[in-house]
């Protein structure tokens, strides 16, 4: 792929409006929380759209485009089953607590409803994680521009780490939430004429639906067992596995998303956030993933574009957006596709970033080396945890670049981790009666569930570590499908052992619950929003429109 | 200076910018596929429609709505 003037042109003023909101932002800095948590002033429709920008890191992107190449329609479950119902749930019945409690992060909350060795446990896993994640995400941006435009590695890694840093310090979260929305429209114009002139292509959609295979193009025809369907899947995985388990999860309880709901302006506002995200949310499917069928299409149709390969000839799918971008852009829109990727990347990384010094910075600092300083010191440990989460992402990305498989391993062992964690949180807002040695222990099992389930079970040559030569307990047909098993598995024994010890063990008083838990707290009252704006209805418009396209692609 | 605060002006300063660039590049710029729509005409137009939306917002708005 060769560039013009023109692409880099486009990338660099991209650049210096990233640099710019950083440097304005600076001045409205002056406590620790204008850093970490935006003084809690942002807009709604900022934060509603910072809130689906931070699940619309480029490997999300790249990755559902090239699931859409390799499943089909069937990948819009992700967005319609795995992420509508979960962000339904969070704003009507879970930011009342995040946000009532005033809690300023997800683990704090758990403090205040459990103990501090279950905040602790949390702030540790997400900490570790989202460093690892940025670093993540800076690596396979310098691997994707290395193969795109054979920039340098090193290059591609402390240019980007460079302006995150830069603008992160500078403007903290609401530099970060700024930008995170700059990508929105970026990635929304950056690629939905690739869809518009794709489409014109092939034909439209019959075009797509006449030379690709019936399970391509449906979302629930084929559901009725897991050997009639690409993915592998049947219904009860579907719903449970990721329709629950993985959605409510990562949804409900991932302070990173979490974070954009709990700094809005008020509480009316937070529990807005994830309803209004869901209305752009719920369309994503057709700027993210139908690309990837117009490629099948594309190739099916004959006429010079071919699928990208791999070294040993398999089809590359994570490739297959960069490649449409190639083929059907010229210089101009080009650079805009690109540039609209390398913001996917960066603010994924900025967005880690600011929930990890919020975190280390409340929940491990704050809470264990230094109680009682000043706001000035806690801004300057924020600024610090801010430059030491750039460089510890900057090794990770190196890191990952000499031991690919280490990260592989890493990655799944955080999967068990948050495997269990929806099941502690509904318990614990739900259930009066939940304990902090309960949620404790209840997550320690289900992590543990998690990891011995991945032992003694197989799929595509994954898992079976434990079984020491012995014959896996189960063979999946397919990864996704042991992923959701083992998600099912570890929410079960999470929500089983922490419902047994805590009838064990003493519980809080009622006193020491209110604003934690459902059945000890005042609903919020709904005042001053016209009828269409209250937050059932838009769970009742948001819910119906979900319902309409899964019939529609059925 | 208190419009460089209102994220959508500069949501609509950068997709202004953004847009124009892509809209006069393209009669410079052929579709790489033979027959296609040139994406930069499809693309530049609705950035600079964008554009346009966002600076309106953005100077109809009072100081509070930012």
């Amino acid at each position: 792929m060769r560039l013009a003037p023109l692409d880099y042109g486009i990338i660099a003023i991209y650049f210096v409006f990233v640099l710019a909101i950083g440097a304005v932002l600076r001045r409205h800095v002056k406590t620790s929380s204008h850093f970490l948590m935006s003084g809690r002033a942002v807009p709604l429709w900022i934060t509603s759209l910072a809130f689906i920008s931070a699940n619309l890191g480029a490997q999300e992107v790249l990755g559902m485009t090239a699931s859409g190449a390799k499943y089909g329609i069937m990948t819009a479950h992700f967005y319609w089953v795995g992420a509508i119902p979960a962000m339904v749930f969070l704003g009507l019945f879970m930011m009342p607590f995040y946000y009532g409690s005033r809690a300023r992060s997800v683990p704090e909350y758990l403090k205040l409803r459990f103990d501090e060795k279950t905040r602790s446990f949390n702030a540790v896993s997400f900490a570790v994680m989202t460093v690892f994640s940025s670093g993540i995400s800076l690596y396979a941006l310098a691997i994707l521009f290395q193969a795109l435009l054979g920039w340098s590695f090193g290059f591609s890694v402390l240019m980007s780490a460079g302006i995150v840093l830069a603008y992160t310090v500078l403007g903290g979260l609401t530099s970060a939430i700024y930008n995170e929305v700059l990508q929105f429209f970026l990635i929304v114009f950056g690629i939905a004429p690739l869809v518009y002139v794709g489409l014109r292509h092939v034909g439209g959609w019959t075009g797509i639906k006449a030379v690709l295979a019936p399970q391509m193009t449906h979302t629930w025809t084929y559901m009725g067992s897991p050997s009639q369907n690409p993915m592998g899947i049947g219904i009860f995985g579907m719903i449970m596995g990721l329709g629950f388990v993985l959605s409510f999860g990562y949804w409900c309880t991932d302070f990173l998303v979490v974070q954009r709901a709990m700094v809005a302006h008020d509480m009316s506002a937070a529990r807005r956030t994830p309803l209004l995200a869901a209305f752009p949310k719920m369309l994503m499917p057709f700027v993210v993933i139908l690309p990837g069928l117009i490629a099948m299409a594309m190739a099916a149709h004959g006429g010079g574009y071919h699928l990208p390969l791999k070294p040993d000839g398999g089809v590359d799918y994570n490739m297959a957006l960069p490649s449409m971008l190639a083929q059907l852009y010229p210089s101009g829109m080009l650079g805009i596709g690109l540039t609209a990727l390398m913001a996917s990347f960066m603010s994924g990384m900025a967005g880690n970033v600011t929930a990890f010094n919020s975190v280390f910075t409340y929940d491990l600092y704050q809470a264990h080396i230094r109680k009682e300083a000043s706001d000035e010191h806690y801004l300057w440990v924020g600024r610090a945890t801010t430059v030491v989460g750039i460089l510890l992402s900057v090794a990770t990305a190196y890191f990952a670049r000499t031991f690919n498989n280490i990260m592989d391993l890493l990655q799944l062992v955080f999967s068990f981790v948050n495997a269990p964690l929806f099941a502690t949180f509904l318990l614990g807002m739900f259930w009066k009666r939940t304990t902090g040695h309960g949620a404790f222990t209840g997550l320690l099992s289900g992590t543990l569930a998690a990891a011995v389930m991945h032992g003694v079970t197989v799929a595509e040559g994954k898992g079976g570590w434990l079984l020491a030569g012995h014959a896996p307990l189960h063979t999946f047909g397919a990864t996704m499908s042991q992923n959701f098993s083992l998600a099912i598995t570890a929410w079960t024994t999470c929500f089983v052992v922490t419902i047994v010890v805590s009838l064990l063990t003493a519980p809080k008083p009622d006193d020491a619950m209110r604003g934690l838990v459902y059945s000890l707290t005042e609903r919020p009252k709904v005042t001053g929003l016209k009828w269409f704006a209250k937050p059932w209805v838009l769970a009742v418009l948001v819910l119906a429109a979900t319902v309409i396209l899964n019939l529609l692609f059925a | 200076m208190r419009r460089l605060d209102d994220l959508r002006f500069i949501i609509g300063l950068l997709f202004g910018i953004l847009g124009l660039l892509v809209l006069f590049a393209t009669p410079g710029y052929k579709p790489a596929v033979e027959g296609a729509v040139n994406a930069n005409l499809v693309g530049g137009i609705a950035m600079t429609a964008f554009a346009a939306l966002m600076l309106t917002l953005a100077l109809l708005s009072k100081p509070e709505d930012k």
